[in-house]
């Protein structure tokens, strides 16, 4: 009878309850994980086109190739789709700015949620600016093009060279 | 102390106490042992740390419905206690547990990879056969891996491509690879880098045409983990072509080839980039 109440103690059942929290804390994270990756389906497509030549004729050949990637994907396939300009392919934006088959082909590309983005040393080592080329607003300005295509590989974009 | 003791004799058994919180009495047997528990503040404590345990529980396991006691017993507590401050530290600590376990049962189960099938995970970290053996399995070619796959590892592994003769673009080529070795500084995360250098891009390893031998060496010496790797095929080819043997920088390695090389390496899950 002695026994009782110490093995009841308030510190006992806080013990208990810690231990229970834990599990069920647990057991909570493992249903919430299955439930956040289960539907693995709906996972958009990510590539990225890597494009460092200057050169209008791949350029355009390129952009061709990425319209007809997003024509030919299924419709229940979302695409999250990046062009990475680097080195002298920062130049694609430049030939934007003259060239309309050029402009109106990654302004249409711009519409299907496709990001142009532009490594900021290259602009540096050209003395270019933002302004020099098409459309390209802040955010769109990477510090480094091999790092950011590290970085989005890395995160499961599929590179491809066109 | 004299309170405690009398409780102590009087005592409801346990199962009467849990049966009493879990409401599974009759009125008559509720009202008795309700008395009971009122005559001793120890009792009707322990009776309400077994009610807020039972609360808790109930909290934790969402599905459960809330206890059928928990309107009565709870106005009595609160009754019988006089101020509910004592409670704090425990629902707080409860609260606590709660959310270290769940982050912490994520965080391992995530970790470990028991989710979203992609096994491939971490295939760099070690170049031990284990680990390319089974990257390899899951990501032929590397184009297709999964999303997160490097997640749990802390080594970039990037494979860098050269095959086209321009002075400009080796320029380059080292200057993004000292702004990689920079960012994976200041990030926190090793790197692995592999140049590799086949075809017309030969010129930047030939000790007779490098145009940045110094450059190339200062880099290897401040960088362990660069790797220039020279295509023994392309070698071949011009040895023959110029009907002389071509020496490469001390720097440089030999791969049997650069094609074989490359695609190896994202067999192997490597990062590829071509400059």
């Amino acid at each position: 009878m002695q026994v009782d109440p110490q093995v009841l103690r308030p510190g006992w059942f806080l013990a208990g309850a810690l231990l229970l929290m834990l599990a069920a804390g647990g057991a909570t994270a493992v249903l919430m994980g299955t439930v956040a990756k289960a539907p693995a389906a709906e996972e958009p497509l990510r590539v990225v086109y890597h494009i460092n030549t200057d050169d209008l004729e791949l350029h355009l050949n390129a952009l061709r190739n990425l319209q007809n990637h997003i024509d030919g994907s299924p419709d229940d396939v979302s695409l999250k789709i990046k062009v990475l300009t680097h080195g002298s392919g920062i130049s694609l934006l430049q030939h934007a700015r003259t060239d309309p088959d050029l402009r109106s082909t990654v302004n249409t590309l711009k519409l299907q949620d496709v990001r142009f983005l532009v490594c900021g040393n290259s602009l540096e080592s050209r003395g270019l600016e933002r302004s020099d080329l098409h459309e390209v607003s802040d955010r769109d300005v990477v510090p480094s093009g091999i790092v950011e295509l590290t970085r989005l590989q890395r995160s499961g974009y599929t590179y491809i060279k066109p | 102390m004299s309170n405690e003791r009398l409780s102590a004799k009087n005592r409801p058994s346990e199962e009467i106490l849990n049966a009493f919180v879990d409401g599974e009495f009759s009125p008559e047997d509720r009202l008795f042992t309700l008395k009971t528990i009122a005559s001793s503040e120890h009792l009707s404590r322990e009776v309400c740390d077994m009610h807020q345990l039972k609360e808790l529980v109930n909290m934790a396991y969402e599905d459960v419905p809330a206890g059928r006691a928990a309107g009565t017993t709870g106005g009595r507590c609160r009754l019988s206690r006089g101020g509910g401050s004592a409670w704090f530290p425990s629902v707080a600590a409860g609260v606590l547990a709660l959310v270290v376990g769940s982050l912490g049962g994520y965080e391992i189960t995530r970790d470990a990879g028991f989710f979203g099938g992609d096994h491939a995970a971490a295939p760099g970290q070690e170049s031990g056969a284990l680990a390319q053996v089974a990257a390899s399995d899951n990501a032929p070619g590397g184009a297709a891996a999964p999303q997160q796959v490097f997640s749990a590892t802390e080594t970039d592994q990037i494979l860098l491509h050269i095959n086209e003769a321009d002075t400009r673009a080796v320029d380059e080529l080292l200057d993004d690879i000292e702004s990689m070795y920079r960012e994976a500084a200041t990030v926190g995360r090793d790197l692995n880098v592999q140049v590799v250098v086949h075809n017309n891009a030969m010129g930047m390893l030939r000790t007779d045409s490098a145009p940045y031998p110094e450059r190339v060496a200062s880099m290897a010496e401040a960088y362990p983990t660069l790797r220039f790797t020279a295509c023994a095929q392309t070698l071949n080819r011009l040895a023959r072509e110029e009907g002389q043997k071509v020496d490469i920088l001390p720097q440089a390695e030999l791969i049997d080839s650069g094609v074989a090389e490359a695609a190896r390496r994202q067999a192997e899950g490597w990062i590829y980039i071509k400059v």
